[in-house]
């Protein structure tokens, strides 16, 4: 199966650019990333830029609305995701809780929906 | 066989009985699905009922009707709208079909029950759920069964058990016995699933009367199930050995009509000696593995009442010794309430007060063995009018009839 791992925290939350220990846990996400690709479970992954860069769409009535930042003003947002091949969602927590942000933040684990054909 | 309907519907009543969570689960890990296993297996059920009458029960009944399950769930399947991406399953099932036509006896069927507990308990699922998954599928109650066990319109309680068979289905959540490194954790909540099962007959609500034998009687047969297909688990069998000490008051708990009457006013020529003992053996054997654990101590401070003769010949000290190691364990607040009682029994009166003074009342704001406590220290302490403030808090929160008649009794003795 398919799991969309969605990695939320508050933006202000672990290290920051700059700091001593960033650079530790860019080393600590790349372990985490080589560990998926070396299983054959990486499928795709990006980290995102700040919310604060987010423009949100809504379609009402034919008519677009734009709105600056995130759809949902929380503390905790949306930083990056990894898309991975699991054989089932015990598997997928097994690799949610490896994510080194999960220890400040959270992962959601989403499974991707799969279309009838 | 005789085709007698009364005798067929006993025969039939006792397979659903026996072996409708053994043919499920067997079912599920076919088919993937819990809701289409479930169906399945209901038609099987029906049919058996019309058709057994002219041909009697054939001689390996539980074959019979896994087969007849597996074609409705190829008939299912071919319903569903992307049945052609189903196919490589309904050859499946058609060839574990063909295999249960010829001299398949019921012998040879695996039972897959450990996977269906398993996978009830799952963690994704939230605890409510899972107690009421677990009833619901592998104990067989109907969803106004497990409603009345919550006190949940029957509505709200079939929609979200539609809703948790589905989250199995679509989250992947593996339906399989736990690895060695899981085991641990995912057994204990398995165990906690049927230690609630147990409480929810134990301390039944008012509506269901005071006890419930049908929750406590399930929790056993769960709590045995999981003993016979994962043996050796120290924490199942202390489980188990808790369970049947709390079984073996239960002629003097309810000794009398209508009122349960509490461990210090029981009359303990009562108490099922049989089960005692019976309880004493599995707790050897799980004191045996080494392996302590949480309901291993519950266990023991059971045991501990259980030796006793009578309510003052009770080892309160080993008692207290007892909550003290269950504490490392579980540091709840129910544990130290349950500490600060044994300690005011023990003799220690005043540490017994500061035990209770330690807890947040924010926390547990509706929490009935709290001031019940509260109540049982203040009135050692000499402070009747404190004792019975604490008992009418107590009484405000019963959810039991007989309950607060005791509590009334108590409140009028301290008057």
């Amino acid at each position: 199966m398919q799991y969309l791992l969605m990695i939320y925290s508050a933006e202000d939350a672990g290290p920051q650019p700059g700091d001593d220990d960033f650079m530790q846990m860019l080393g600590e996400y790349q372990k985490f990333t080589d560990e998926v690709e070396q299983a054959g479970a990486m499928l795709g992954g990006e980290a995102l830029e700040a919310t604060t860069t987010a423009t949100t769409v809504r379609v009402r009535n034919g008519q677009s609305h734009i709105t600056d930042g995130p759809f949902a003003e929380t503390k905790e947002a949306l930083g990056g995701y990894y898309l991975l091949d699991c054989k089932d969602l015990d598997e997928a927590i097994r690799y949610a809780a490896k994510i080194p942000s999960a220890a400040y933040g959270c992962v959601e684990i989403r499974p991707i929906m799969v279309l009838p054909s | 066989m005789s085709n007698q309907p009364d005798s067929l519907r006993d025969q039939l009543n006792q397979l659903m009985r026996h072996e409708r969570a053994q043919l499920l689960a067997i079912l599920i890990q076919k088919v993937n699905d819990f809701e289409l296993a479930e169906d399945a297996l209901q038609e099987a059920f029906v049919k058996a009922w019309s058709h057994w009458p002219d041909a009697a029960i054939p001689d390996n009944p539980k074959s019979w009707l896994l087969k007849t399950a597996y074609h409705h769930a190829i008939d299912g399947l071919r319903r569903q709208s992307n049945f052609h991406r189903k196919q490589p399953l309904i050859s499946q099932l058609q060839e574990l079909q063909h295999e249960l036509s010829g001299a398949h006896t019921d012998h040879d069927i695996a039972d897959e029950r450990l996977r269906l507990i398993f996978s009830c308990c799952h963690p994704a699922l939230d605890e409510t759920t899972q107690v009421a998954l677990t009833l619901n599928t592998v104990c067989g109650f109907t969803a106004e069964q497990v409603a009345a066990s919550f006190m949940l319109k029957t509505t709200t309680q079939a929609q979200r058990l539609v809703r948790a068979k589905r989250k199995i289905k679509l989250s992947g959540i593996p339906y399989q016995v736990p690895d060695s490194a899981q085991l641990p954790t995912r057994l204990n909540q398995v165990l906690s699933v049927i230690y609630l099962i147990y409480n929810a007959g134990y301390y039944a609500h008012e509506q269901l009367g005071l006890i419930n034998p049908v929750h406590t009687d399930e929790a056993m047969y769960l709590a045995n199930t999981l003993n016979q297909l994962l043996p050796d688990q120290a924490e199942v069998l202390g489980l188990l050995a808790l369970m049947q000490f709390h079984q073996s008051r239960m002629p003097a708990r309810h000794a009398h009509p209508d009122r349960f009457i509490s461990l210090e006013h029981q009359d303990r020529d009562l108490w099922d000696q049989g089960l005692i003992a019976a309880a004493n053996s599995r707790f050897q054997q799980a004191m045996a593995l080494k392996n302590l654990g949480p309901y291993q101590i519950q266990a023991a401070i059971s045991g501990v009442h259980s030796l006793a003769h009578s309510w003052s010949d009770t080892d309160w000290t080993q008692i207290v010794a007892l909550y003290e190691k269950l504490w490392q364990y579980q540091p709840t607040d129910p544990v130290r309430i349950n500490h600060a009682v044994a300690l005011s029994y023990a003799g220690d009166v005043e540490a017994a007060w500061h035990l209770l003074q330690a807890i947040d009342t924010q926390q547990l704001p509706d929490y009935l063995p709290y001031f019940l406590a509260h109540a049982q220290i203040a009135k050692l302490r000499a402070e009747p009018d404190q004792a019975i403030s604490y008992l009418s808090q107590a009484m405000a929160l019963s959810k039991n009839q007989q309950e607060r008649t005791h509590i009334q009794q108590q409140m009028d003795r301290l008057r």
